[in-house]
């Protein structure tokens, strides 16, 4: 174990931030912290960081209690979300300033920069000043100047939240590359669920300030153990319900839908029901069937949307996605069709 | 009225309270500076006679290097004193720190002149300084030390002109973004690191600005060493003083002002060129 938040806490005033939180990093991993803004995200990572102090609770690192070391000397880095770099220095100095104010040796460190600056792709601008990059070089500035300190985490908070859609993704490939290069534990904290998930080998969604779940992205997607991370981990069908004891079915708006218990925690009375939307099909056998009518279809390349306003309640919309086909033209609005899904792609939350 | 002329006649207003009430006093008594006075009478035909005088003299020209000399002081006393308040201000948080800004800028608010003799008698014979200093024994009895002399010049003019130093250094300080103090630390530097290598240069342009309001501030007052300086303490703005109300000689006086203002302008230019050639 690397990292090891116990108990970690944090008090505004009378305002709780953070109830008491555990989290452990494990060496090398690329952990994020995931949640909708207010969720404390930032909070656990200026605490890692050292920029705040914890109200209570260890931060242990390597065995070693580091709570009360100052930012300056915890072996971490961090990129700062608005990046941080100094105005009055060149790509150059901005990532020379780590080994220089840590006295490092000169030479070694002047090779060690020009070749992160090669890492980043950067070693043609190193002379140019931070005002004269784009959004994306001042991200790498950014990154650089935290790696060539060689820290053994490095903690990002929301780094790419300001660049465009498709530089974003290219940022995320390249962060994940660099992280597989220089294999060091990487703590970054996005409220994109879809970041997230390309991205990180664990993630841990957070909710007013508690780690609702903490798991794999698969984990996430197939498994929520929560209504909260059913909800806001990619698009989902959700129906409340009744569940009874033992029972293999849920009792729901959209009437009596099966459910295959195995695997499940043992729950019963209201719950949530979720399926994917991709999990669900128009017409076929095998499964819980839910008759409605077309209400939008929506072409977006290799998906087509279809959404069914269901029978038992017209009000309420199943979100199915289906592959398109050229060679096989999508139902009609206002078509009546049939919804089927597997029970086992159901996911059953207590509500 | 078409809008093209209303622009225009918009940009006149505008444009002629400046003009009314800077440019044309300026031009005004560079045009004087030309001229010449006979018999206590203002002749204008030009001439180059007044800079001669001026250029030629070493009285004229071994005062106003003085006041230069002078100034300068002025200048690097108070950033040295004012650097420190500033950035003292700057760490505090919350109402400490708006009310020891308050304080620090309070004395603008005061009227030149109270401030003048409250020194004057602070400085003086059985003013509050001697008797601190002899209080703590530093001195044995009450100095003259402090009184109409050049250094009463310095003490009066720096401790008048601090705060036009502490406020803008105070303000370039608040506009260094937090987020660089703290990635300063994230990557290894102490306290001094920081304040070498980040704080310092960013806040050099506020400090180059204030710095300037000294020097100007003080190459004009011509009020303090009339007031603090007795006869040592004789600067180029009595002189120019002198010539306009006692020696009645115009032309004289603004050939002397022409000059300073050619000197303001040029230090003035010199500092916006350091300051502006720091990214910020
Ligand atoms: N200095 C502060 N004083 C008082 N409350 C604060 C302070 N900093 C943060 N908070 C509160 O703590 C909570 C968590 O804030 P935090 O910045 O950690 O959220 P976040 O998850 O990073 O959100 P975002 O996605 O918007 O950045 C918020 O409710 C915020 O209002
Ligand atoms: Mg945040």
């Amino acid at each position: 174990m690397a990292l090891e938040l116990v108990g970690i806490r944090k008090n505004y005033d009378r305002l709780e931030v953070l109830p008491p939180l555990d989290l452990s990093i494990v060496d090398g991993e690329f952990l994020t912290l995931l949640g909708p803004s207010g969720s404390g995200k930032t909070t656990v990572l200026r605490i890692i960081g050292g920029f705040a102090r914890p109200s209570g609770g260890q931060l242990m690192f390597d065995e070693t209690d580091i709570t009360d070391l100052p930012a300056n000397r915890r072996p971490f880095n961090t990129v700062f979300q608005d990046y941080a770099l100094f105005p009055h220095m060149t790509v150059r100095d901005n990532v020379g300033y780590g080994p220089l104010v840590q006295r490092r040796d000169p030479a070694r460190s002047a090779r060690l920069v020009s070749e992160t600056l090669a890492i980043v792709g950067l070693a043609a601008m190193e002379q140019r000043y931070p005002s004269q990059l784009s959004g994306g070089q001042r991200q790498r500035v950014a990154l650089a100047r935290a790696i060539v300190c060689e820290p053994k985490v490095i903690l990002l908070d929301e780094p790419l939240a300001a660049l465009d859609a498709s530089l974003r993704r290219q940022m995320q490939l390249f962060l994940k590359d660099i992280q597989r290069q220089i294999k060091t534990t990487f703590v970054f904290v996005t409220h994109d669920q879809e970041e997230a998930i390309t991205m990180s080998d664990r993630i841990a969604v957070m909710n007013g300030g508690r780690i609702e779940q903490l798991g794999s992205p698969r984990d996430l997607y197939f498994q929520p153990k929560t209504k909260f991370v059913a909800t806001f981990f990619g698009d989902n069908n959700i129906v409340e319900g009744v569940l009874a004891p033992g029972a293999g079915e849920v009792d729901t708006p959209l009437g009596r839908l099966p459910i295959d218990r195995r695997g499940m925690p043992a729950i019963e009375g209201r719950c949530i029901v979720a399926v994917r939307p991709e999990r669900m099909r128009i017409g076929g056998e095998n499964g819980a069937a839910i008759a409605g009518q077309v209400a939008e279809v929506v072409f977006s390349g290799p998906m087509t949307r279809i959404l069914v306003a269901p029978a038992a309640a017209p009000e309420l919309r199943l979100d199915v996605r289906l592959s398109s086909d050229a060679g096989q033209p999508p139902p009609q609005v206002g078509e009546r069709v049939t919804v089927v899904f597997d029970p086992s792609d159901a996911v059953v939350v207590p509500g | 009225m078409t809008g093209h002329a209303k622009r225009w006649l918009l940009f006149a207003v505008v444009a002629a309270l400046p003009v009314l009430f800077i440019l044309l006093p300026i031009a005004s008594f560079l045009i004087t500076s030309f001229f010449r006075v006979e018999g206590g009478v203002i002749l204008a035909d030009p001439n180059l006679s007044n800079y001669g005088a001026f250029f030629g003299n070493w009285t004229y020209l071994g005062t106003f290097l003085g006041t230069l000399w002078l100034c300068l002081q002025v200048v690097l006393l108070s950033i040295a004193l004012g650097y420190p308040v500033a950035w003292f201000i700057w760490r505090r948080s919350g109402t400490v720190r708006y009310a020891l800004l308050l304080l620090a800028v309070m004395p603008l608010f005061m009227s030149y002149i109270v401030k003048l003799y409250t020194l004057r008698a602070m400085l003086g014979l059985n003013g509050l300084l001697n008797q601190m200093l002899v209080g703590i024994g530093f001195l044995d009895g009450p100095s003259q030390f402090f009184l109409f002399n050049q250094r009463a010049v310095l003490i009066t003019m720096t401790v008048i002109y601090l705060p036009f130093v502490i406020l803008p250094i105070f303000l370039s300080l608040e506009r260094i973004p937090r987020g660089l103090l703290s990635a300063s630390a994230d990557l290894g530097a102490g306290a001094f690191d920081t304040f070498r290598r980040i704080v310092l240069p960013l806040s050099l342009p506020g400090t180059i600005a204030g710095g300037l309001f000294a020097f100007v501030l003080a190459l004009g007052d011509f009020v303090t060493p009339q007031m603090v300086g007795g006869t040592t303490g004789f600067t180029i703005g009595r002189v120019i003083w002198s010539q306009f109300g006692l020696a009645y000689n115009w032309p004289f006086g603004s050939a002397i002002s022409a000059v300073l203002l050619a000197v303001a302008l040029l230090i003035i230019g010199l500092g916006g060129y350091a300051a502006s050639r720091r990214r910020v």
